[in-house]
Parts: C-alpha cells; structure tokens; sequence
C-alpha cells in the first residue's frame, strides 16, 4: 500500500492530542486550524459550528462543533484565552479547509491568555518529526497497535 | 468545489411536517416505548447528549481493500476508505477477528467492493467466520451485495447476525448508478433467498438514490413487504464528496416524511431505523425528528438533541456501538 504523505509546515505548533495547528503572532494572536493528520482522520467536513467572538475558552474546552464523513464532535481549543475572531467563510462552506487548511482554512483566532505555561506542551521544532513519524505508525497500525 | 457544502449540509427552507399521529400509535402498539441509537465504529461520534462512543466495538472489515468493480456514482469506492483492509493485513479472516477480540471488539460488519455482478466476495471467508462465531462469539454482520445460493447456504452455517444489501426498485438506478446488469426482479429473488435460507435480512432502502430524485424507492419498499425483514433500514442519498456526483436537490423533508410513514404503515411489526448515511447540519436535525416522529425504532449518529426529543416523546433512548439492529 503506497505510503500516505502529510505536510505539516515547520514555522507552526501543534496540538498532539487533537491534530490542531496553531500559529502565533506577536500580540500572543494565535492562529488555529486542523492539521494534515486531523484532516485526514475527519475526511470531507460538512458541518462547522464555532462559538462565538468574545467567548473566553480554557485549553481543552470545547470552541465549536463539526460534522464530517468520519467524525462528529467537537472542536477542543489548543490554548487558554478569549476568541477574538471566527473563519465565517469555512463556517458558510467547510469544504475550504479540506482545500487550504493552513491558510484560508482556519478556524479561529485566540487571545492567549496563558501561553508562557501552554506552550511548552505543544509540538514544535524538533519535536516535530519524531511527532509525525509516530503518529502515521499509530494511525497505519490502527486496531491491532492502540 | 462549488457543490461541497450542499451535497453535504444542504440548504433548506424550513419547515414544519406534521407526521401522522397514527404512525406513533402503531410503534406503541408494537414495540417497547424505547428507541436505540446506532454509532458503529466506521465515524467517531460524540455529541451534548452522549460522549460513551468506542469505535473499536463494532469494527467494519472489507475484504478487497478499496477495490471495487462496480464504481458506483454516489460511492466510487470511498465508502470502503476506513474500513479495516484484509487485503493487506498480515493473516487471515480469523486472525484479524481473533486480534480485534483480544482488543475488545464485540462485533463485525464484514464488507467489501463488488465484483462486476454486484457480489462481495466473501464465499472464502465463510469458514473463518463460522470460527470467528463460535469461537469468539462474535456478532458478525455481513455486505454481501447480491448473494447467489452457495453464499446464502454459508452465510447460514455461519449464523451470521444480519445480512445487510441496498433494494433497488428502479431499472435506471440499477444500470445509471450501479452500472449492473441486473433487473427490479433479481433484488426480489435475493430477497426470496435469503427468506428461504432463514438469514435476517436487513434491506436498506436509500431515498433519492437517482441522483437525489424518488424513483424506485415505493417499488423496493413493496418488495421487502413480502419478505418482511428482521430490520429495515432508511438512508438518504449523500453523495460522498470526490465521487463528482451531481445532484441537483435531494428528497424533500416532504417526501422523506411521507416515506418515513408510508414505512411505518407498511411494516408495523419490522423495527425500521433510520440509518447512518444522510444529509448533514440542519437538515439532518430535522430529519431525525421526524423519523421520530414517524414512530421509527431507532437512529443511526442522531443529531444533537434526539436523546431529549425521544424523552419528550416518552420513549426510552439507549445507545448501541454498533450498527442498525444489533443488539448485545
Ligand atoms: S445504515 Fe445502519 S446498518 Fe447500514 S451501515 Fe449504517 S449503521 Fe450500519
């Protein structure tokens, strides 16, 4: 079975447990979206629903819902912090995050409010590829290895 | 692109349909006041209402990988993507079923492409799953397609928990849509022999199947009467994106209500479920109440919410990790 390819961008963190990525901006603006491998573990999405601006999340929380051809659940926010904007356009038509998930498929924009402390639990650098290699083990093995 | 969303989560009018009140006397004449709720493991599911999904309970397994000879428009294959793949496990079909129970795994759905004449490969397998029955105990739920008379006498010695299949009442779905050359007839005889062999049949009828429109759906319902099932299963046409199928406009809310009661009216003894292909997002919020209100026995993924409408309704919910039916 030919290997399956993901692309993760190294400039970004991510959430290990919910496949989230996440891109910080100078003003602790966090950027967040599903990453290849959440990506491919939802398959087409259909449905997105985003809590709204000015709701305040703690990490883990719960920031919105989605319908998929292989999942229905929620969105879990990767950092602590207060919603400061929401990706109406893939709220409208989700199928842009199956196109562009790490540009115009994010989904919403967090003021972190802990980041000094959170941080270091997400994925990044080096970190990164041992992350990757054990993930796509996990997921090819999966049923027989979990 | 320009179709990803509607196909999926379509737009609606709202609306209110008012279901036949008879059709919750006839489940009350006939059934417990409960209903079950189906999550099988082909989608990880959690919802408001229930967080208790393990998709390694009920696992689907397909024998020929992703291959599929038919290239069905509405599926193309993507329908097998997910399923366990026997093709390239390293083992056989008791194998794969003795690890999966050493891992908790109480049952299995055991699927596959077809080959040109619309059957699943699966007569090599039937000596496997007779062991994985009698030795694992487990419920083994089968695809097979359009089963001929030597699989139906095997799937019989297996015991097999339920033998799901599509009926098809249409000649253009059968041709357009399944590229099969085959006829309305032949989905009856399958029908007549799996009755004859004593197997539960589970038919699925699949509203809007020809490209979103009603065609052959009266027809199939008229033909699983005569044989009536140990479940019937309703789904609704949701073309799975990549398949470049074209639809146009699914099924009403109007037509699936009357379809939901004319089924209810039809089989007032045969549990009817409300199965887990279907329109996403609002729509599907209000297709599942009206299911419920149709006095369906049960709900594939039901939407947020259906747990409290059910309640509402005096029926008792429960959940089952498994597909439509089964029960342990
Ligand atoms: S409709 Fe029900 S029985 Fe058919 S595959 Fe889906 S969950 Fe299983």
């Amino acid at each position: 079975m030919a290997k399956k390819e993901y692309t993760f961008p190294t400039d970004l963190f991510y959430d290990g447990k919910n496949h989230m990525w996440l891109k910080k901006d100078g003003d602790n603006h966090i950027l967040v979206g599903i990453d290849a491998i959440g990506l491919d573990t939802l398959g087409d999405l259909a449905y997105i629903t985003l809590k709204p601006k000015g709701t305040e999340v703690k990490k883990g929380e719960s920031i919105g819902t989605l319908e998929a051809a292989k999942m229905t659940g929620d969105i879990f926010a990767p950092v602590s912090g207060k919603i400061i904007s929401i990706n109406n356009a893939c709220v409208e038509n989700p199928g842009i995050v199956n196109e562009d998930q790490y540009n115009k498929g994010w989904l919403v924009s967090i003021e972190a409010t802990e980041w000094e402390n959170e941080n270091n639990q997400l994925i990044s650098g080096e970190n990164l590829q041992p992350w990757i290699e054990a993930e796509i083990h996990r997921m090819e093995t999966q049923g027989f290895d979990a | 692109m320009s179709n990803a969303l509607p196909l999926y989560a379509p737009q609606f009018a709202p609306q209110t349909i008012t279901i036949n009140p008879i059709c919750q006397e006839i489940r009350k004449e006939n059934f417990a006041d409960k209903v079950t709720f189906y999550a099988p493991g082909l989608k990880q599911y959690s919802t408001g209402e229930y967080k208790d999904h393990s998709v390694t309970e009920f696992v689907s397994i397909s024998v020929t990988g992703e291959n599929c000879a038919l290239d069905c428009e509405h599926c193309k294959s993507k329908s097998l993507h997910g399923m366990l793949d026997l093709m390239n496990f390293n083992g056989s079909m008791y194998d794969m079923c003795d690890r999966l129970a050493e891992k908790g795994t109480k049952g299995v759905l055991i699927s596959g492409g077809s080959d040109i004449h619309g059957q699943v490969p699966l007569l090599k397998h039937i000596p496997d799953l007779i062991r994985a029955r009698k030795d694992l105990g487990l419920a083994i739920r089968v695809h097979p397609g359009l089963p001929d008379e030597e699989t139906c006498a095997g799937l019989a010695e297996v015991d097999v928990d339920g033998v799901m299949l599509d009926i098809i009442g249409d000649q253009e779905t059968i041709t357009e849509i399944y590229h099969l050359d085959k006829t309305p007839q032949d989905y009856e005889d399958v029908l007549e022999r799996l009755h004859r062999y004593k197997l539960p049949a589970i038919p699925h009828i699949i509203l809007g199947h020809y490209y979103g429109k009603m065609l052959g759906e009266w027809a199939a319902l008229e033909m699983i009467k005569k044989y009536p099932p140990k479940t019937m299963v309703l789904v609704i046409l949701m073309p799975l994106q990549g398949t470049g199928m074209v639809v146009e406009k699914l099924p009403s809310l109007d037509e699936i209500g009357s379809f939901f009661e004319l089924s209810r009216k039809s089989l007032p003894q045969t549990p009817i479920i409300l199965g887990c292909a279907r329109p996403m997002g609002p729509m599907k919020l209000e297709i599942d109440k009206m299911a419920l209100d149709a006095g369906l026995n049960g709900l594939a993924y039901p939407a947020d919410g259906m747990v409290e409408y059910a309640r509402e309704q005096g029926v008792d919910p429960n959940f089952i990790n498994a597909c439509c039916g089964v029960n342990w």
